[in-house]
C-alpha cells in the first residue's frame, strides 16, 4: 500500500510556499493593504518605478545611471513583494491552496494581465529597436542600456498578475476574514 | 428611446467582431481542426515558425535574411489566423460572448500562458543579449537589426493562448453539436 503523499512545501514554478500563503490568507492584522485605495497607490507607484527604470537608459553619466538604476532595481522589488502581500498571495498561490471564488479571481486576473502584457511587449520591443545599434535614439542612452530595459520588463511580468488583482479586488470589510 | 443593438460589435482590445465569433461557435462543418492530433501538429508548425523567425538573426546576406523574415511572417500570421480558428476564438472572445464554463476554462488557459511566456521571455531576453554589443556573438557577427527576434516574441505573445488551448483541448465527437460535450470548450453562443 503506498503511503500518504507528503503535502508540497515549496512551489517553486509559482515562486511561494505553502506557509506564506496559508499565512497571507488568515492573516487577520490591520493594514491599509487591504483598502482599494491604498492598493491602487501602491500599483501607480509600481508601475511608475518600472517605468522610470526602463527610461533610466536615457541617463548618460555612467555613475549617476548606475546609481539610479540600482535604487529603481531594489525599489521594484520591494513594490512586488508589497503586492503579492497586499493580495495575500492570490495571484501566485497554486490552485490546491486556493478555493474557486479565489481560482476564478486569480485566473481572470492572469487574463487582463496577459493582455496588457501583450501591449506592453509592443512597446518595449518599439522602445529597443529606437534605442537598439541602428535606432535614431542609439547616440543618447549610455552603454550596458538593455540591463534596466530588461529588468524593467521582468519585473512587469512577474508583478502584473498582483497589480491587475490589486486594482480590481474591492476593499475588505474590517470583520471579515478572508 | 429604443437603443437597437448594432449588427456588429468589434472588440479592439481582443481583436475580435460578435459575429466572427459567433460564426466560429456555431460552425458544425467537419474539419481536420476539430482533432486534437491535427490541432497539436498546427501548434508545432507554429512555434518551429516562430522559432525560425528568431534565429532569421544568423543568416549573413541581408537579402536572403530579409526574404526569409517576410516568408516566415507571413506563414506566422497565418498559423496564428488558423489556431484561433481551431479553438473556435474560444482563447479571444470577450466574456460576453462566453459562458461561465468557457470564460473558466479560457481563464485557466491564460494562466498557464502566462507562465509560458515568461519562460520565452528568457529565452528570447537571453538570445537577444548575445547580440547586443558586449555580447559573445557581436563581435564576430556585427550589428544586426533585431527585427526577426521583435516580430516572433510579438507572435509569440499574440499566439500562445490559442497554442496552449490548442493543445489542451480533446477531440470533439464528430455527430455532436458544438457544446455539447464537457471536455470541449467550444459551445453555443450563450
Amino acid at each position: 500500500m503506498n503511503p500518504p503523499r507528503k503535502p508540497r512545501r515549496f512551489f517553486w514554478l509559482e515562486g511561494v510556499t505553502r506557509h506564506e500563503v496559508e499565512r497571507s490568507l488568515h492573516d487577520t492584522s490591520p493594514t491599509r493593504l487591504r483598502q482599494q485605495g491604498p492598493r491602487r497607490v501602491l500599483v501607480l507607484l509600481a508601475a511608475l518605478v518600472m517605468a522610470a527604470l526602463a527610461l533610466s537608459i536615457f541617463i548618460t553619466h555612467n555613475k549617476v545611471g548606475t546609481y539610479t538604476e540600482f535604487g529603481l532595481m531594489f525599489t521594484s522589488l520591494l513594490l512586488y513583494f508589497r503586492l503579492r502581500k497586499a493580495v495575500r498571495h492570490v495571484s501566485d498561490a497554486p490552485n490546491e491552496l486556493l478555493d474557486e471564488r479565489q481560482i476564478a479571481m486569480r485566473d481572470a486576473g492572469h487574463t487582463v494581465a496577459y493582455r496588457l502584457l501583450s501591449v506592453l511587449c509592443v512597446v518595449y520591443v518599439l522602445l529597443i529597436l529606437l534605442v537598439g545599434p541602428e535606432g535614431r535614439l542609439h547616440p543618447h542612452v549610455r552603454d550596458g542600456f538593455w540591463v534596466p530595459m530588461a529588468w524593467s520588463y521582468m519585473m512587469c511580468c512577474a508583478s502584473l498578475p498582483a497589480m491587475v488583482l490589486a486594482w480590481r479586488m474591492p476593499s475588505e470589510l474590517q470583520d471579515e476574514q478572508d | 428611446m429604443d437603443k437597437t443593438e448594432p449588427k456588429d460589435r468589434i472588440y479592439w482590445q481582443e481583436g475580435v467582431t460578435r459575429s466572427e465569433v459567433m460564426r466560429a461557435m456555431a460552425d458544425r462543418r467537419p474539419s481536420p481542426l476539430r482533432r486534437q492530433g491535427p490541432r497539436r501538429l498546427l501548434v508545432l508548425s507554429a512555434a518551429v515558425v516562430m522559432a525560425a523567425l528568431a534565429l532569421t538573426i544568423f543568416i549573413g546576406d541581408t537579402k536572403i535574411r530579409t526574404y526569409s523574415e517576410v516568408i516566415l511572417m507571413v506563414l506566422g500570421l497565418c498559423l496564428f489566423a488558423f489556431l484561433r480558428q481551431a479553438v473556435r476564438l474560444v482563447s479571444d472572445a470577450p466574456d460576453e460572448l462566453l459562458d461561465e464554463r468557457q470564460i473558466a476554462l479560457r481563464d485557466a488557459n491564460y494562466k498557464a500562458s502566462y507562465g509560458h511566456i515568461v519562460w520565452v521571455t528568457f529565452a528570447y531576453g537571453a538570445l537577444l543579449a548575445l547580440f547586443t554589443p558586449g555580447g559573445w556573438l557581436h563581435d564576430p557577427l556585427g550589428d544586426r537589426f533585431w527585427t526577426g527576434i521583435a516580430w516572433s516574441y510579438m507572435m509569440c505573445c499574440a499566439s500562445l493562448p490559442a497554442m496552449v488551448l490548442a493543445w489542451r483541448m480533446p477531440s470533439e465527437p464528430e455527430d455532436e453539436a458544438p457544446g455539447d460535450s464537457a471536455g470541449s470548450p467550444p459551445g453555443g453562443p450563450p
